[in-house]
């Protein structure tokens, strides 16, 4: 019975992503969406291998080079191949939205958990904490940090993880205290279990579902946040192939008439926001129990 | 029912619960000085308007809120004074059933792992191996669910299915106590009358008792042995229904036994109508509670706080004017 | 009971609800009448289309709901044929509606006097200054009546400063301030304590009194109905499937669905026993069964059931039932 239960759940689960894939692919907005995550995911695996050029070897006597045949999205000053670079960029930039994103998912929702469940005056405090850091607009939070601790792509990732945990935390801290307010709490009480158990077999799996709807929203403001930190110099340095940098490697060469270099990483900037927007903006509109679901 | 002092299941003593008024320092007095005994296999009935503080009683019984003092004697040992674990080892023993079933399940969880959930903390706690999947089918049998709803969600049950489950999840551990509140309130009269059935169905057949807390006359009337009429935080009359019901003595049972509207036009009842509302549990009057909106108050009254007085076959009653005459 | 003409008489209405699910026929050639002075209880379980019967008596019904068909005359003039500046003129002035859960029906931003006297003034046709005074007068009166102690100073209490029995009494008084011909009372007793419940009541029935006004009960309180309604109507999926008066109701009810509701009220008497409960819920109103709607669930269904809707049978002092099985002097089933 026990075996034939798991089965019915796993079905179920497997139905619910082809379903929602099927809800998106069904309207043209969240079709282009899902896309460009799914390239974009493709890429990160295998953007490296598909680039024509190595993506940072500059090539002396090619500096400059507007779109052509050989290099479709041109060269940039020192002679690298934008095309490849923008295609290898996805790695670093996707790479670091999804593990800072992930990882502030992972540390918000046990805090918010916690905080939500046990109301007392450190969890108060904690609580209040968090608005306190939400206050700070993130991109210059993001940068204070990054600018202490020193570029790289681990602290870029902690800093994207350490400024968007808080509003994990304070979602999960609300959906606690709703869910908290339901009798099934009590009766899972009443039952005998403890309180760890209440609170992560009943409690989260009924708050998480806001939350995943939040964090794919997220993941495109963590792409704009990581690419922004480059771009003023503070994250990842040169010759990494990193679209922030890469815009701002180009700014000056736009004056001279060489759009190219920072024009491309900049729309695959835009593209990519834009799809796991749209992916947020379809799971939010489908775990919505007020919109039809087909 | 039973009244021999062998079969006491819940002795509860000068039960009181106080909190703090939220935003401010006023105190909540939810429960003034409650105290009841509960045999095996009997009902009890907890009426009162809102405000009274019925729930709240059922609550601290659980020790799903903590009582301020008082004692509740479970069998032979304090609830009060069990540590966190001890508790937890006792409760399958005593569950409770809430208002709105629609509330009360995991809406993650299908009905088999619902009870479960409930069986495995059973099995876990008290070290017995239990058989889980015969256990199941028999309760679902109990409450007169078809084995087909095992792996149902509670999204895809009617109301009244709902409530089944909720009992079923209440009594699959074997309980000896089952605290109801207000278990048909959010149903429609059918499904209600049902609900009520299949619960005395389940007590006469497996002797738990029952405290079933509700503001429904009718359905209280129905079910229940024994019932305590509860006002502003404190017992005001308790006795057998025959006594509370068709010989109420304290002036707001009465009151409360003739606004009910009997679904008989050949009986139209004299109504006694009470002026205004319960008043605040914040501010407490200093005499009897009721005293303002008593029909019968005397300057007594407003002065002294009445005791609860037997008067005769376990029918008790808190009131100046009755124990006096 | 008096044999004049009805003072609202409702005729065959069909309201649906076209959603993007399907078409929800909530009402179904629903059928009724008050006469004056009179209080009907309309009775039904949840769901079975009675506010929204209420709604259609004020042609208040918003889309995606539709009034389909039928009549409903009010002094014997058909409401659904006059203009929406008559109606307004006549809703809450001639026929006004109290909705349940008095709580919500209150504007949360305004005072409750201003209420009552936005509710004056929008009836009364004298100039603004002047009407702005009478209607100070005439609310600090209805609420007087309505039993608010202090009302002086209560006109300038919000909603939510008053508990949910002073909240229904001010949902009454905005119902009766302009003295209503009929007043619809959309589960007037719901969610109150059983004291305040009989408070309610005993505050209804002596407006009731007083003003000459006629009822419509709307409610599942079968005490209610058997305390306090002359007549009594039940309501099956958007129909009435049964009316007489209350003390031909509860001695000998005929419909099996009536039964069944009288059976699960458990202090109706030795008469209606369990046995008489039906299985089973009403349908969904977007997927109707065909024939009698309760046919599924009813125990004498035969093949005539399933296929045809069932007439409406006067079985004698005006006491008719919706049923195949009704004639003259009672109900027969097999035949």
């Amino acid at each position: 019975m026990a075996e034939n239960t798991a089965a019915v759940n796993t079905r179920k689960k497997k139905n619910e992503l082809l379903s929602f894939m099927r809800y998106m692919l069904r309207r043209p907005g969240y079709a282009v969406g899902l896309i460009i995550v799914l390239t974009s995911i493709f890429l990160i695996f295998f953007g490296t291998a598909l680039a024509p050029y190595p993506p940072e070897m500059s090539f002396s006597g090619l500096e400059r080079q507007p779109p052509s045949a050989e290099h479709i999205f041109g060269t940039d000053s020192v002679g690298m191949d934008v095309f490849s670079r923008v295609l290898a960029g996805t790695k670093i930039d996707v790479t670091i939205a999804l593990v800072g994103t992930f990882l502030s998912v992972v540390i918000g929702i046990p805090l918010g958990l916690v905080i939500g469940y046990y109301k007392n005056f450190i969890s108060e405090l904690i609580a209040r904490a968090l608005d306190l850091i939400q206050s700070i607009p993130v991109f210059v939070l993001a940068m204070v940090l990054v600018a202490v601790r020193g570029g790289g792509i681990i602290n870029i990732i902690m800093a994207i993880a350490f400024v968007n945990a808080p509003i994990y935390a304070r979602m999960m801290r609300g959906q606690t205290l709703e869910q908290k307010g339901k009798s099934y709490v009590e009766a899972s009480r009443c039952a005998g279990n403890s309180d760890a158990v209440i609170i992560f077999k009943h409690i989260l799996p009924n708050g998480l579902t806001p939350i995943f709807a939040q964090a794919t929203v997220n993941l495109g403001m963590a792409i704009m946040l990581s690419a922004g930190i480059s771009f003023i110099g503070a994250g990842v340095k040169s010759p990494t192939a990193e679209w922030g940098l890469m815009v701002s490697m180009g700014t000056n060469e736009i004056i001279l008439g060489q759009w190219w270099t920072s024009f491309f990483p900049g729309v695959a900037i835009a593209i990519t926001v834009l799809g796991y927007s749209l992916l947020g903006d379809a799971l939010q509109h489908y775990l919505d129990p007020l919109e039809r679901k087909d | 029912m039973a009244s021999d002092n062998g079969n006491i299941v819940l002795e509860v003593k000068n039960l009181v619960k106080e909190f703090k008024a939220p935003g401010s320092k006023a105190v909540v007095h939810a429960i003034n000085d409650v105290s009841f005994e509960l045999h095996r296999g009997e009902t009890l009935g907890l009426i009162g308007e809102s405000g009274s503080g019925k729930t709240t009683v059922g609550r601290c019984i659980l020790r799903l809120i903590e009582p301020t003092s008082g004692s509740i004697m479970y069998k032979d040992m304090d609830l009060m004074k069990l540590s966190g674990k001890e508790l937890r080892k006792l409760r399958p023993d005593m569950q409770m059933v809430f208002q709105d079933p629609s509330n009360a399940l995991n809406p993650k969880m299908n009905v088999e792992n619902t009870l479960l959930d409930t069986l495995n903390i059973k099995a876990k706690l008290s070290g017995e191996k239990l058989d889980t999947d015969a256990i199941i089918k028999k309760v679902l049998d109990q409450v007169a669910m078809e084995e087909d709803y095992r792996l149902r969600y509670p999204a895809e049950m009617s109301g009244g299915y709902q409530q089944r489950v909720c009992i079923a999840r209440a009594i699959c551990a074997d309980p000896t106590l089952v605290v109801l509140d207000e278990p048909t309130s959010a149903l429609d009269l059918p499904v209600c009358a049902g609900i009520l059935d299949l619960l005395r169905r389940l007590q006469e057949e497996l002797g738990i008792a029952y405290i079933y807390i509700s503001h429904d006359l009718t359905t209280i009337k129905y079910i229940c042995h024994r019932v305590a009429v509860m006002y502003l935080g404190e017992f005001v009359e308790v006795g057998s229904i025959d006594q509370v019901f068709n010989t109420p003595m304290h002036p707001y049972s009465n009151a409360l036994m003739s606004s009910v509207m009997v679904p008989d036009p050949t009986k139209k009842a004299e109504v006694v109508t009470l002026e205004g509302e319960i008043p605040s549990p914040i501010n407490l009057p200093q005499g009897c509670f009721f005293a303002a909106r008593c029909p019968k108050a005397t300057e007594e009254c407003f002065k002294n706080h009445p005791q609860m007085v037997d008067m005769g076959g376990g029918h008790k009653v808190r009131c100046y004017r009755v124990t006096s005459e | 009971m008096n044999n004049e003409k009805p003072i609202l008489n409702v005729e065959d209405l069909t309201v649906q609800f076209c959603t993007k699910k399907g078409t929800a026929k909530v009402l179904n050639g629903l059928s009724f009448s008050l006469r004056q002075g009179e209080k009907l209880g309309l009775v039904g379980e949840s769901g079975v289309g009675k506010s929204v019967a209420a709604w259609a008596c004020l042609k208040i019904i918003k889309p995606p709901g539709e009034i389909v068909s039928g009549k409903i005359e009010y002094k014997g003039e058909n409401l659904f044929e006059k203009s929406e500046n008559e109606l307004i003129s006549l809703r809450g002035n001639e026929i006004s509606l109290t909705v349940p859960r008095a709580h919500s029906q209150l504007n949360p931003l305004l005072t409750i006097g201003r209420q009552l006297m936005n509710a004056y003034i929008a009836h009364s046709d004298l100039p603004r200054r002047e009407a702005k005074k009478q209607a100070y007068e005439a609310s600090i009166n209805i609420l007087d009546k309505v039993g608010i102690p202090d009302p002086k100073n209560r006109m300038n209490a919000y909603p939510n400063e008053l508990s949910g029995g002073m909240a229904q009494r001010v949902v009454i008084a905005l119902a009766l301030i302009n003295k209503p011909t009929v007043l619809i009372a959309d589960d007037p007793t719901g969610g109150l304590d059983v004291t305040i419940q009989a408070q309610i009541i005993e505050l209804l029935n002596k407006m009731v009194e007083e003003m000459g006004t006629t009822a419509l009960i709307i409610t599942h309180h079968l005490g209610l109905v058997a305390q306090h309604c002359d007549h009594v109507a039940i309501m099956y999926a958007g129909q009435i499937v049964e009316s007489c008066d209350t003390e031909t109701l509860f001695a000998s009810a005929q419909h099996p669905y009536s039964k069944s509701m009288l059976s699960s009220v458990r202090d109706t008497g030795d008469q209606w026993g369990p046995e008489f409960i039906l299985p089973g819920r009403p349908p969904n109103p977007m997927e109707l069964p065909g024939g009698c709607y309760l046919n599924p669930r009813c125990p004498h269904a035969t093949e005539l059931c399933r296929s045809k809707e069932p007439p409406y049978v006067d079985i004698g002092g005006g006491h008719i039932v919706k049923c195949h099985f009704a004639k003259e002097g009672g109900v027969e089933y097999g035949k």
